[in-house]
């Protein structure tokens, strides 16, 4: 896909798609916002403004968490295979293993 | 003509132009650092400058005249979808297309698919994009025309010429610096006219019972959900599918330099809105609305009656921050459209990269002509025109660019179908006129999703090098590898 060179001998990913943290909390996104759309509620007004403007606007400092939580969890998670790829670089192992794996899965 | 307006835009307009004169030696080295600079970006720069290209005029002007003339919840919607872009777009694309290497949205098309789907790719960059230039200048003249006291046209055509000097000499390095000091004078200056809102009105609640007496409907949701989902849409997919926005990933450091740039900017993003509540409220006890040609200009009526002219002459930099910061984005994602990839990547290959970035800069200024054209006789409200473009490039790219990263089983006639079913399927229902205001992508979107599965499924999978990249750019191993 790129012209760069190709790291051959690292095998790809080892988490499935559905751990993935990108995509776990993209469902935590989506929920949440589904549940907004679904409930919808036009009545009470607290404060004079319909309800449903009151939690659309509640869950912007959710989206920024929901970020910020995605970013740790993408570096721990790279940390710990930076340390299999560089122990497969040195030779003492055969493939993204171990640790990461493990964390991955998990 | 307003003096003092007048000269605080003039040096506004001249810092930035000097902004890309200082960069355009370093620009104009190569075509990576033209449209990359350089993949040189850290995470706070590149966090502010992608907010700064998010929020644009619509941001600010559309969604405070929306939430006074549609009702508060319009704007909260605004903020609901706006603010969720940034996590959206980092779950699914921002590292991962960062690993590609690539330098542009249809590049990524061409390598991902093929050459084929990268052309259409560009053909759509470049129409969508020109399109989102127009309420940006549309804006840029309303504020123009109603601050500094100057006629409509010579506005539009004096602020799009401005931006357009800089992004062209200066590339992406010029613009992500103008970006940054435009997105810290957009947030700094809404930050003080929320602050004397909030002191003039004793606070938000009370601000908004003020508002609801000028205006019973002012808390109500007065549209059909449909258009209020609608907007939803095509804002959460902005990140992922507006290539003004996914360029900044590729001038990014690294995949964890994007992703921590996304989270700045989401921070940065959530305040506009936080600030923009405030000058709904202010704007709705004006009482106004209904006697203005354009309800957008109700944030322009707000800042002259809350702040002494000077600070409001800070602020209508902010204001003009706001457009320039999206527009030079766009004129960036154009250029590289015409001139890297359909020039060098279809009709001269063989093209030296000074030629295609001269290439690019002159297209920047054509480019700028034809929005400046378009935008003299505007075709609707600010917040309108952002989602109709923000439709069809959710419609066309959302999910062929989705599922290239994270299906490996998607093919190039799996895309083409997407691409191309997704973008026609909303051409006919906006001219139709068959849904509620910008509420086309909820058809149009899972049209393309449709197709492309079907049409990958029916056909031959990709060839196994590409199946085995899209594994590899969801791990480090080549961030590794790039150190």
């Amino acid at each position: 896909m790129t012209s760069r060179s190709e790291p051959a001998e690292y095998p790809a990913r080892h988490r499935s798609t559905w751990s993935d943290p990108g995509i776990v909390l993209l469902i935590v996104l989506l929920v949440m916002s589904a549940i907004i759309f679904i409930w919808w509620p036009r009545e009470p007004h607290p404060g004079g403004v319909a309800l449903v403007g009151w939690i659309m606007f509640a869950t912007m400092p959710v989206s920024i968490a929901l970020t910020g939580i995605y970013v740790l969890w993408m570096e721990r998670l790279e940390k710990a295979v930076g340390k299999d790829i560089d122990e497969v670089e040195s030779g003492t192992t055969s493939e993204l293993s171990g640790t990461a794996a493990n964390q991955a899965e998990s | 003509m307003q003096v003092q307006e007048t000269i605080i835009v003039t040096v506004y307009l001249a810092a930035m132009i000097g902004i890309g004169i200082y960069f355009s030696k370093r620009a104009q080295r190569s075509a990576d650092d033209y449209w990359t600079a350089g993949r040189n970006i850290n995470s706070f720069v590149g966090g502010v400058a992608l907010f700064a290209a998010l929020a644009s005029a619509s941001s600010l002007m559309g969604a405070v005249g929306g939430g006074v003339s549609l009702g508060l919840p319009f704007l909260m919607t605004y903020g609901f979808a706006a603010t969720a872009i940034l996590p959206f777009a980092v779950f699914l694309i921002s590292g991962q297309i960062r690993r590609t290497g690539v330098r542009t949205m249809p590049e990524y098309f061409k390598l991902r698919y093929s050459k084929a789907v990268g052309a259409v790719a560009a053909v759509i960059v470049v129409i969508t994009m020109t399109f989102y230039m127009v309420p940006q200048l549309t804006a840029s003249g309303l504020i123009g025309q109603y601050v500094l006291g100057i006629d409509y046209t010579a506005a539009v055509i004096i602020l799009g010429l401005g931006f357009t000097l800089y992004a062209a000499l200066g590339g992406m390095w010029a613009i992500t610096y103008t970006d940054l000091i435009q997105g810290i004078i957009m947030v700094g200056g809404l930050a003080i006219v929320a602050t004397v809102i909030w002191v003039s009105h004793d606070g938000p609640l009370n601000l908004i019972q003020e508002a609801l007496e000028v205006d019973p409907a002012f808390g109500d949701v007065s549209q059909h959900w449909m258009t209020y989902f609608g907007i939803f849409l095509a804002f959460l997919w902005f990140g992922v599918i507006s290539p003004s926005a996914v360029m900044r990933n590729f001038a990014s450091k690294s995949a964890k330099v994007a992703r921590r740039s996304a989270f700045v900017a989401a921070i940065f993003y959530a305040s506009v809105f936080c600030f923009g509540f405030m000058m709904a409220g202010a704007g709705a006890t004006l009482g106004t609305i209904g006697e203005l040609d354009n309800n957008d200009m109700i944030f322009l009526q707000v800042i002259e009656l809350y702040l002494p002219p000077i600070v409001a002459g800070i602020l209508l930099a902010s204001l003009i921050s706001a457009i320039m910061s999206s527009a030079d984005a766009m004129l960036l994602a154009i250029s590289a459209g015409v001139s890297q990839d359909l020039f060098k990547g279809y009709i001269k290959t063989d093209a030296k990269e000074k030629t295609v970035v001269r290439l690019g800069l002159v297209v920047m200024f054509l480019a700028a002509f034809a929005g400046i054209l378009i935008a003299l006789d505007p075709p609707g409200l600010i917040a309108i025109m952002v989602g109709w473009v923000g439709g069809a490039l959710l419609s066309a790219f959302g999910f062929p660019i989705v599922l290239g990263i994270w299906w490996k089983r998607a093919n190039a006639a799996g895309a083409m179908a997407g691409m191309l079913g997704g973008g026609i399927t909303f051409v006919i229902l906006v001219s139709g006129d068959f849904f509620a205001l910008v509420a086309e992508p909820i058809i149009a979107a899972p049209v393309s999703l449709v197709l492309m599965v079907v049409v990958s499924l029916l056909t031959t999978p990709p060839p196994a090098h590409i199946q085995r990249e899209v594994e590899l750019n969801h791990t480090n191993v080549r961030d590794k590898l790039e150190v």
